[in-house]
Formats: structure tokens, C-alpha cells, sequence
């Protein structure tokens, strides 16, 4: 027990996560992600927004945010890059590239998924690949790009589904509120755009 | 392997290419079918459909030709370069683009044939042989017979046998002047189009014109997709050395409508002259036949001297010659002078039967008469008749050429593009049809694909009108400076003075020299001005130089007077009107004028999209529907716009043509329109005709399918939720949206939908959180304060609301305070109020309603009257005839003072209408208050107190907090 709230998890096990998080769907008022003020739109004087927001504004829809506890799925999350703000401790919540999966395999061999996370980071910037990989090592140099439940192709991932996605990553919902590890477990709606939003660590089972 | 051989194959780059290179480099492993199916098991053909497609269609290839060529393995290679730029590839190709290429590749036939190898032997250099081979055959042009030979030994040293070999000795036979040997070489050949063609090109060149135009005849019998041009010359020319003049026209007449134009025409030109000159010095001693004749107007016809054309068919028809093309051709030498009563005198007569023609001679007659209604401006009935034309199989390619430019004209750009991409496959050699295309490209304002359209036919005809103009434009506006000023170079010696010095200021644009480019705009504009030429340049190079005036801190008074002299001086200029418009609305200048604008621009092109789009826009905003019904119609004749479908199926709603609603937003959706758009009109209509819960459907399909561009419509949402008496899912919906949207709309409608249920701590809650998250001051927002006072109102705390609303600004603030005071039954105070308000502002309806109202309880019942028939007044110049009027809330209005002024047959009458009719799609409410409220109003005018008392009721069941009703139900 520590000091302070008692001690926070850190690791995870995916199927007791899975298993807990089935059991116990329904949101709390903290459960549902807060959006930061860089990203809030502004209005014209129409009604219609003075700019197109940034993609990720959808996820803060409550009904969204409703649907992702009632109908989301847990996934294997492995971190590909994300804002180096996020490494520190801060205030503000910002986007992360994620790879994730629901494929059990990889729950049971969480070191490939970041294997192949890592691999995928290393393809930044550089050209040569063949197009679908290409075009993530496009999205990750240009860094504000979204993208959500790209398909990664499947001789990369010996035939699973293994997806890309962009989240946004809310302080609150993970220990110590900075990214420390490389795996998350995320809620994911397969078939939505943005369809990925981290699992808040109080549901993570170790 | 585990994920690591994931990794590997991340890691795996473009080696696909490098393994095509290998095979394409060698004989045997091309045509060794093991190969390719290795090669397309590579990792990244899993991915795509298309490389399935050309692996099956490889592989269909071998099956029938026994072994792939190079340019097979070529066309391959591009293949799935265009998959992975699938969309430029379509967009060029077409959309069925790849069964098309397929088609291609599958008739690709190598040469020299690979099947008449005799037996592979590993050891030999096939590749070697056919690189040497083609390049004889094709390229090698020998300085005499020693040098051919040597070339050709060379080629037999690598020991490989081919019979096409004779091809090349028959050539060499030719240089050494034995024909009869070459003649020889070639007939020991198996039957086949190289065969014919080289024998035809032979028997020409030794001057056996006979033979020749034999050999040529089994060539073209023998033909292939697309013909060889030489060919095309050789058969022509063949059949005018031959003496067949006639035939010879005939032919080159019926390859041109076949697409070889470009070829046709020189050739067509060389013989004319010779031939036209003839029998024009045989006119002067005697009378022509009637085939020199035909001869002689065929000339004319290629120079455009439709004068003479039109001359010599009257001879025709005095003399009774019979050959059709006497009249289809005059038909169009008077349309191309204008001379459209002439044209329509002989269609009435072919249509009449007074002219007989074949099938193939009235459809080229009812081809001028679509051209003719096209120039006269009946586009549909135009389209109607070229549509039909050439749906038929026997329809020419020349009919669907003039289909698609008009096509292009009226900026019906899809179909333009559709007949465009399949003539350029039909007819691979002709210009004129990439041109066309190209534009097509430049209308969607997609220039990259117009400019590689531009520049292929700037590479085949350098010299075709303003093809390096629209090349280097094209260049520019694709925004790469460097590659601009390269291509302007390149392109300089094809530009006319005009168009080099207009392109010169758009580079300098692009090079942000603004104040250069504006000297250069200037000095063209004052040199062009005074002889109006070239008109569309020159209006465009107006365009630019208010442009760059603006650029460089041109003051707008000025500026504006020059662009209405301008435009004085040249009222047909479109560029310059839309411009003004656009110049108006950014300014905020004489706003009133944007719609003239928009009219004067469509009155010079009546086909301008951008005006009828702004005047389409100007119009919405008036709920101007019978315009805007009017101006869909153009935009879905002229050019099948998408919009034009919505605008039509809203306007059509609207004057309540409803039929085609449904199949408008069908083709709008079909056309590629916004799905959502055509949700949010379906959930319109639904609401207006009270289908609540398929309304409530649409907008929840639209809340899902939602851009992140649009704000979500949760209002539309829970007003739907509201009109099926779903109050409490409706403000929990908009309670949780208030949480996280700084949206105030949603706000609003929260504490509107709160105070309609009656729940006023709740609504107190709505509004502090709005006014906590909106940062409002609570003293100096007027809707605020509006809001705060209602709400008080509501909750029968008269005196705080009194407080508030008295501290309001705004004419809301006065019209609560007059409302209190009806309240309070001070209608003294309350006819003050109002009169005032009446004053102010004179349109408002309402006004006139409370004053009357006032006026009437409080004895004054003239006066109360003639109150009421100004506001009849009014009403009438706002929403005309009531017997047009639908709105519950406008019936009401209108019954209401009717009922005040003393008309009460005609207002219950009104007031029942509106009980019936569907509540207003932005109320809350379930069932009309207004019409209850205003029945019982109504009965208590006429004394009948008990009818009064159950409609107070009723209203009071909706609203049961509403304390003039309940003051009202009291006094009954």
C-alpha cells in the first residue's frame, strides 16, 4: 500500500483486464476523456465551427465516449511514438501513434507486438517501402497526421489484424499520468473513426 | 519465423521492381511461367484487388501466346506503378481503366512473333536478336545496300532463325534495287498485316498502284485495334494513284469519322489540291460531273469556305443529283454561317420526307438539329437529340465528339470526360481528343492530370491552338515556380505576344513579385484595351491586375470605380463580374449589387457554374424556392450537377412539388453527393410532414456518419426526441452534451426544452452552467439576461422578472416587460409598451398581437381592430395568401388577430387549421399551445365562455405553468 492512494499498476495482464473491464462497463464521471483546450473549436457566428477541429475532437462526443464503454472492445496496445511531452510529467494531454490488436496471440506474446512497433517506428522518414508500409512511415515524419484502424498488411503480422490508429493519450487515465511503458491496454470500436482511447488504469488487472 | 519475420518484411522495400527487371531482361525467365508465379507471390501484391487482376491477366496471356514479349512485360511494369497511383490512372484511363488496359494488354502482339522461335535452346541470345532486329527494322537507316548488309549479318551471326528475317532481306533486296527478289522474300511469308503492309508500301514505291491498293485492302482486312497511321496515308493514297479519286475520299472520310482525323487530314489536303485545282481549270471550258463536283465541295469544305459549299449544293439540287451528302453537307455549311433559318428549311424538308436520305444521312441531319437547338440555347432538347444519337451502335465517333464538347461547354464535365477517355482508346493517335480531355481536367480545376494531357499533345503538335498556352497555365497554376518558368521557356516560340507576357505576370505571381506582376498586367490591359482582343485573355488579365492591386495595397474606393468602368466597357466579361461579386462580398461593399453581378455574368455565359452557385445561395437565403427551383433545373440539364439535384428536391419540397424529391436526392447521392447532406434534407422533410421517428433516424444515422467538420446535431436531434413527448431523453441527451460542448445552441435549447417541461430548478441549473462556462456577464448579456427573465417569468416570480427584463437593453427586454404587465393585467402599461415597440420595429407581428390584445381587455376595441388589421398587413407582405400559409405558429398569428379584429368566422376556421397541422419543426413542443390558447381567446371574444374554458384547459395541459392562461381560465 503506499503512501499516497495506494500504490498504482503499472503492468498489466490483457485477459484479466479484458475479463474485469467486462464486468465492470459502466463509466464513472472520470472514465470519459476531457478535452483539452488546444483543441477545443471555436464557433463562427453561423454555428458551424470557425475551423476545421483537429480529428481527434470527435472522440470527446459523449455519446462517443458512451458508446466506447458499452460496445468497446479491450486491445493490446504497443506505443509506436508519441508526443515527447508525454514522457514528463505536465498538464497537457496529447496524441500518441499506437499499434493494437485483439488477437490473443499477441496477448500471450506481448514482446512481438512491441517488436513490431519498434520496427514500424524505425521505418520513419524513410523511403522504399512498399506502399502500405510507406504510407505509415509517412504518417509517423509528419507527426499531426491522424489516422485511425489502419490495417496493417498481413504478411507483417502473419495473417492477424493488428491495426494503426491515432489516440489521444488524457494524463488521467494512466499511473503516474506521463507514458512510461511501451504496452497499454486501449478501448477500441473497431468499425469508428477515431476508434482507439486508452484504457483508464483503474480497470488494468495485473 | 514468428513477428520477426514481420519485421523483416517491414522492412522489405520495393524489390519487386528489381525483380521485374530480371525477369524483363531475359528471354528464358520471361517465358518461364514459374517466374511469374514466384513473382507474384511476393508479400505486396497480397494487398491490393488490381494486382490480382494482372496476375490473372498475365497468366491468361501465356495461355494464349505461349511466352510474354517485352512490351508486354513493360506494360506490366506500368501497370503496377498506375495501381499504386490508382487514382491518377482512372482518372486518366477512365474508371473501368483496368479492364480496358487488360483488354490492351491481352492484344499486344510482339514482333517479331516469339512462337516462330522454332525450339528454345537455353544457350541462345533471343534478347540480343530482338533488339537487334527491331532496330533494323524500325530505326536503321542505311546509307546504301554494303551498310544494310552488314547490319543484317550481324544479326544472323547470333545463329537464331526467324522467318520474319525476311522482312529484313526484302529490304535489303530494295536497296540493292532487285524488287522482284524483294517481292519474293516477302510472298514466301505466311498471310499476315506486317506481310500486306510491307507488300503494299513496296508495290507503291516501284509505282504499281494496282497491286498496292490490293496489298493494302487485306492489311486493313487484317487490322489491328488501333490502325498504323502510315498505313491510313498508304490505303488512301494507294486508291488516289489508282484513279479512284471518289473511293479514295470516301475512305479517308470514313477513317476520319473513325478517329484518324489528324492522319486524314494532311493526306486529304495533299490530294484536294492537286485534284481541286484541276477541276477548277476544267470548270472554266466545261460543265463539271457531278462526282468532280463532289470533289470540288469537299475542297471548299476542307478550307471552311462554307460560302462556296452552300453555293455549290443549290447547283446540286437544281441539277437533281442524288448523292446524300449533297444535302448534309449544305445543312452544314449553313449552320457553320449562321444561316439558321436555311438549316431548319432543309431539316423540315429531310424530316418532312420531301428529302430522302439513309438511315446514316438523316442521323448526320438530325446531328446538325441538335447542333442548331444547342446554339439556339434549348440544351435539353439538344441533348435529347445527340443523347440518342449516340446511344445507337452505329452512332460515328464525330456525333459523340460534338456531344462531349457541348458537353464541355455546359460544364457537364463526368459525361464529357466518359466519351472523351473512350474515343481516346478507340482512336489512339488523335490529338484532339487529349486536348478535349485535357480541358475537361481544367474545368475541375485538376491540373496535374491536365497538364500531362497538355504536354502529350504539345509533344505530338506543338503548334495546335493555344495547347503551350493552356500547358504553361496548367504549369502555374500547379504552384511550382521553377517548373513554370522552365515550361514558359520551352513554350515560348508557340505563345502569342499576348499570351507569353499574361503567362510572364502569373510566373511573376508565383514568384511573389507582386508589384512587377501588377506592371506587366497593367501595360497589357492599356495596350489590348482600345481593340477589345483578345476578349477572354484580356478580361482574365483584368481579373489579375485587381488582383495584384489588392495584393499591393490598392485602396477599394478606387479600385471599385475602375472595375465598373471597366465593366461598362466590356458588359460581356464573366471573369470580371464574378470578380466584382466576389469583390463585394469581401468587402462588404454595395452587397445588394452581388446578384446583379451573378445575373450579368450568367447572362454572358449561361452555363457558369460559379454564378449560378452564388445566385443559388443568394436565393436560399431569401427562400427565393421558385429561383432556386428554376436554377436547379439549368444545373441538372446543362451540367448534371450534384447540387443542382439537392437545390431542386429542397426548392421542390418547399413549393410543394414533392414527387421527384425522393429521386432527386437519389441522384444526388448517386452523383457523389454528401450523404449527409441528403440526410439532414430527408430529416427536413421528415419533420415538416411530422414523420417524427423517421426524422429521428436520419439525424441519428447523421450523428453517426458524422465529419468531424460538421458540429453534431444533437439540437435537431432532441427537438425530434421533444415532438415524440420524449422531453426527459431529450434534455438527459443534451444534459451530457452540455458537459463537454462549449456549443451554446445545445445550451439553449437544454434550458428551452427544461422550461417547456416545467422543470425550472433544472433549467436555474442549465443556465448557471452556461453562464459559468461561457464566462457570461450576467448584467450585460442581453439573451442571457432574456432567458434568466422567462425563466423567472415562468416560474411565477413576477417581481424579479420585472427586475431583469426592465434592466434589458434590447427590444426582447421591452416585449418582456409588456408581457409582465398583461400579466399583471395593467394593460394601460402594457398598450404603452407595445406601442412603442410597434413603432420601433414595425415588421414584427407579434407586436401588433399584444397590442391589440392589450387594447381589447382593456375596452378599446376599435382601436384594438385597426391594431389588428395592420398586423394583417404586415403578415400579408411576409408570408402572402393564408390560404398558402402551413405553420402552425403563422396560422395562429394570423387567426389571432383576426380573432381581435373582429373577424371571427374566418379565424376559428384558421385556428382549427393549425390544431390539424404539423407542429413547427423548431418548437419543442408536441402539440400546438398557440392554437389552444388562441381557440379559447377566440370563444371568449364570441361570449362563449364554456368552449373558452375547455381550450384554456387544453393549453394548460401543455403549458401548465403559463400564467396569462391560467389568468385567462380564471376570468372564464
Amino acid at each position: 500500500m503506499g503512501i499516497f492512494g495506494g500504490k498504482k499498476k503499472e503492468s498489466f495482464d490483457c485477459n484479466k483486464t479484458a475479463q474485469y473491464f467486462e464486468r465492470n462497463r459502466k463509466p464513472g464521471k472520470d472514465a470519459f476523456l476531457k478535452c483539452p483546450e488546444w483543441l477545443e473549436p471555436e464557433y463562427d457566428e453561423l454555428g458551424g465551427y470557425a475551423q476545421v477541429p483537429d480529428q481527434l475532437f470527435l472522440l470527446y462526443d459523449p455519446l462517443l465516449q458512451r458508446r466506447f464503454y458499452r460496445e468497446g472492445k479491450v486491445a493490446l496496445g504497443a506505443l509506436v511514438q508519441a508526443n515527447e511531452l508525454l514522457f514528463k510529467k505536465g498538464r497537457n494531454d496529447c496524441p500518441a501513434n499506437y499499434i493494437y490488436t485483439t488477437d490473443p496471440y499477441y496477448w500471450e506474446n506481448p514482446a512481438l507486438l512491441i517488436g513490431l512497433a519498434h520496427a514500424l517506428f524505425e521505418t520513419k522518414g524513410e523511403q522504399g517501402y512498399h506502399p502500405s508500409i510507406q504510407r505509415l512511415a509517412d504518417i509517423l515524419e509528419d507527426e499531426v497526421e491522424r489516422v485511425f484502424s489502419y490495417k496493417l498488411p498481413r504478411d507483417v503480422t502473419e495473417g492477424r489484424d493488428v491495426y494503426f490508429t491515432t489516440v489521444i493519450v488524457q494524463r488521467d487515465h494512466l499511473p503516474y499520468k506521463r507514458i512510461i511503458g511501451k504496452q497499454y491496454p486501449l478501448l477500441v470500436l473497431e468499425e469508428n473513426q477515431p476508434d482507439a482511447m486508452i484504457l483508464p488504469h483503474w480497470y488494468w488487472q495485473g | 519465423m514468428g513477428t520477426n519475420g514481420g519485421v523483416t518484411a517491414v522492412r522489405y522495400a520495393m524489390e519487386w521492381e528489381d525483380h521485374l527487371f530480371e525477369v524483363y531482361a531475359d528471354f528464358g525467365r520471361r517465358n518461364n511461367i514459374n517466374e511469374w508465379i514466384y513473382f507474384f507471390r511476393r508479400p505486396e501484391f497480397a494487398i491490393p484487388e488490381t494486382h490480382d487482376k494482372i496476375a490473372t491477366c498475365i497468366l491468361q496471356y501465356m495461355i494464349q501466346h505461349g511466352n510474354i514479349s517485352q512490351d508486354v512485360v513493360k506494360c506490366i511494369e506500368s501497370t503496377f506503378h498506375y495501381a499504386e497511383k490508382r487514382e491518377m490512372y482512372e482518372k486518366i484511363v477512365g474508371y473501368e481503366g483496368m479492364e480496358t488496359y487488360v483488354r490492351y494488354l491481352l492484344s499486344l502482339k510482339e514482333f517479331p512473333p516469339f512462337d516462330l522461335f522454332g525450339e528454345y535452346e537455353a544457350e541462345k541470345q533471343y534478347d540480343l536478336f530482338i533488339d537487334q532486329f527491331r532496330e533494323i527494322y524500325f530505326t536503321f537507316e542505311a546509307e546504301d545496300a554494303e551498310q544494310y548488309r552488314e547490319k543484317l549479318d550481324e544479326l544472323k551471326q547470333l545463329n537464331i532463325y526467324h522467318p520474319y528475317l525476311a522482312f529484313l532481306d526484302s529490304e535489303y533486296y530494295l536497296l540493292c534495287g532487285a524488287w522482284q527478289s524483294a517481292v519474293r522474300k516477302l510472298k514466301g511469308l505466311e498471310d499476315g498485316y506486317h506481310k500486306f503492309v510491307s507488300l503494299g508500301f513496296l508495290f507503291a514505291g516501284i509505282g504499281d498502284h494496282d497491286i498496292a491498293e490490293e496489298c493494302f485492302e487485306k492489311a486493313m482486312q487484317e487490322r489491328e485495334t488501333n490502325l498504323d497511321p502510315a498505313l491510313v496515308v498508304g490505303y488512301i493514297m494507294s486508291k488516289w494513284k489508282n484513279n479512284k479519286e471518289g473511293e479514295a475520299l470516301l475512305t479517308a472520310n470514313r477513317l476520319a469519322e473513325e478517329g484518324y482525323e489528324p492522319v486524314v487530314l494532311p493526306v486529304k489536303q495533299v490530294f484536294l489540291d492537286e485534284l481541286g485545282s484541276l477541276i477548277l481549270e476544267k470548270s472554266k471550258e466545261q460543265e463539271l460531273t457531278e462526282g468532280e463536283l463532289l470533289i470540288l465541295k469537299e475542297w471548299y469544305k476542307l478550307y471552311g469556305k462554307y460560302d462556296l459549299v452552300a453555293e455549290l449544293g443549290k447547283v446540286s439540287w437544281q441539277k437533281g443529283f442524288t448523292d446524300e451528302s449533297w444535302t448534309v453537307d449544305t445543312a452544314e455549311a449553313y449552320f457553320e454561317l449562321g444561316r439558321n433559318d436555311e438549316v431548319q428549311r432543309i431539316i423540315d424538308m429531310v424530316y418532312g420526307g420531301r428529302k430522302k436520305l439513309t438511315s446514316a444521312g438523316r442521323n448526320k441531319i438530325r446531328e446538325i438539329k441538335g447542333r442548331l437547338l444547342f446554339d439556339m440555347g434549348r440544351v435539353e432538347d439538344a441533348y435529347d437529340i445527340l443523347e440518342s444519337l449516340c446511344k445507337r451502335p452505329e452512332s460515328t465517333m464525330k456525333q459523340q465528339f460534338h456531344l462531349a464538347k457541348m458537353y464541355l461547354t455546359t460544364r457537364k464535365t463526368k459525361p464529357a470526360m466518359d466519351i472523351l477517355r473512350h474515343l481516346r482508346y478507340a482512336a489512339a493517335n488523335n490529338y484532339f481528343y487529349t486536348y478535349e480531355l485535357a480541358r475537361c481536367f481544367m474545368q475541375v480545376e485538376d491540373w496535374e492530370t491536365a497538364h500531362i494531357l497538355f504536354k502529350q499533345v504539345f509533344s505530338e503538335i506543338p503548334q495546335l491552338e493555344r495547347v503551350a498556352f493552356y500547358m504553361v497555365q496548367c504549369a502555374i497554376d500547379l504552384g511550382v515556380v521553377k517548373q513554370a518558368e522552365e515550361e514558359l521557356q520551352m513554350a515560348t516560340q508557340h505563345l502569342s505576344t499576348y499570351e507569353r507576357r499574361y503567362l510572364e505576370g502569373q510566373v511573376l505571381e508565383l514568384q511573389e513579385k507582386y508589384k512587377a506582376a501588377l506592371d506587366v498586367y497593367k501595360n497589357l490591359v492599356m495596350e489590348y484595351r482600345p481593340q477589345l482582343f483578345p476578349a477572354q485573355l484580356l478580361h482574365d488579365s483584368y481579373v489579375r491586375y485587381f488582383l495584384m492591386q489588392e495584393e499591393t495595397g490598392g485602396k477599394v474606393g478606387p479600385m471599385l470605380k475602375e472595375l465598373k468602368t471597366v465593366l461598362e466597357k466590356f458588359p460581356d466579361a464573366v471573369s470580371l463580374w464574378l470578380y466584382r461579386a466576389a469583390f463585394h462580398e469581401q468587402t462588404g461593399t454595395e452587397e445588394e449589387s452581388i446578384e446583379h453581378c451573378c445575373q450579368m455574368a450568367l447572362k454572358a455565359d449561361p452555363f457558369n457554374q460559379d454564378a449560378m452557385l452564388r445566385l443559388a445561395s443568394i436565393y436560399a437565403d431569401r427562400e427565393d424556392w421558385k429561383r432556386i427551383w428554376e436554377l436547379s433545373n439549368k444545373m441538372i440539364c446543362f451540367m448534371e450537377l450534384e447540387t443542382g439535384y439537392l437545390l431542386r428536391a429542397q426548392s421542390g419540397y418547399c413549393l410543394g412539388n414533392t414527387e421527384q424529391c425522393a429521386s432527386d436526392l437519389e441522384k444526388f447521392l448517386q452523383l457523389g453527393g454528401d450523404e449527409n447532406q441528403a440526410r439532414e434534407v430527408q430529416a427536413v422533410f421528415a419533420m415538416e410532414m411530422g414523420l417524427y421517428e423517421e426524422a429521428l433516424a436520419y439525424y441519428e444515422e447523421k450523428l453517426e456518419h458524422r465529419d468531424v467538420s460538421e458540429v453534431p446535431c444533437y439540437d435537431d436531434l432532441a427537438v425530434c426526441l421533444c415532438k415524440l413527448g420524449r422531453f426527459e431523453e431529450a434534455s438527459d441527451l443534451l444534459d451530457t452534451v452540455c458537459e463537454g460542448s462549449k456549443y451554446r445552441t445545445f445550451h439553449v435549447l437544454l434550458y428551452r426544452i427544461q422550461l417547456y417541461m416545467g422543470d425550472f430548478s433544472s433549467a436555474r441549473a442549465t443556465l448557471k452552467r452556461y453562464q459559468k462556462m461561457f464566462k457570461i456577464n450576467r448584467v450585460l448579456d442581453d439573451d442571457y439576461s432574456c432567458m434568466s427573465a422567462q425563466l423567472l417569468m415562468e416560474a411565477g416570480k413576477l417581481l424579479q422578472a420585472q427586475n431583469i427584463a426592465s434592466s434589458i437593453a434590447s427590444l426582447d427586454g421591452e416585449c418582456l416587460c409588456g408581457m409582465l404587465e398583461v400579466i399583471h393585467m395593467n394593460f394601460g402599461k402594457a398598450i404603452k409598451v407595445f406601442r412603442k415597440l410597434v413603432q420601433k420595429q414595425p415588421e414584427e407581428i407579434d407586436y401588433y398581437s399584444w397590442l391589440a390584445f392589450a387594447l381589447y381587455f382593456n375596452g378599446a376595441q376599435l382601436e384594438a381592430s385597426s391594431v389588428a388589421r395592420q398586423g394583417l398587413s404586415v403578415f400579408g407582405n411576409l408570408y402572402g395568401n393564408i390560404a398558402d400559409v402551413k405553420r402552425a405558429d403563422r396560422l395562429c398569428q394570423y387567426a389571432f388577430l383576426k380573432t381581435l379584429c373582429g373577424e371571427r368566422e374566418e379565424a376559428g376556421a384558421v385556428f382549427e387549421r393549425a390544431l390539424s397541422a404539423v407542429t413547427c419543426p423548431e418548437y419543442v413542443c408536441t402539440e400546438c399551445y398557440e392554437a389552444h390558447y388562441g381557440l379559447g381567446i377566440y370563444h371568449l371574444c364570441n361570449g362563449n365562455r364554456q368552449d373558452a374554458g375547455v381550450e384554456f384547459d387544453n393549453a394548460l395541459r401543455i403549458k401548465p405553468a403559463n400564467l396569462l392562461c391560467k389568468k385567462m381560465r380564471e376570468m372564464v
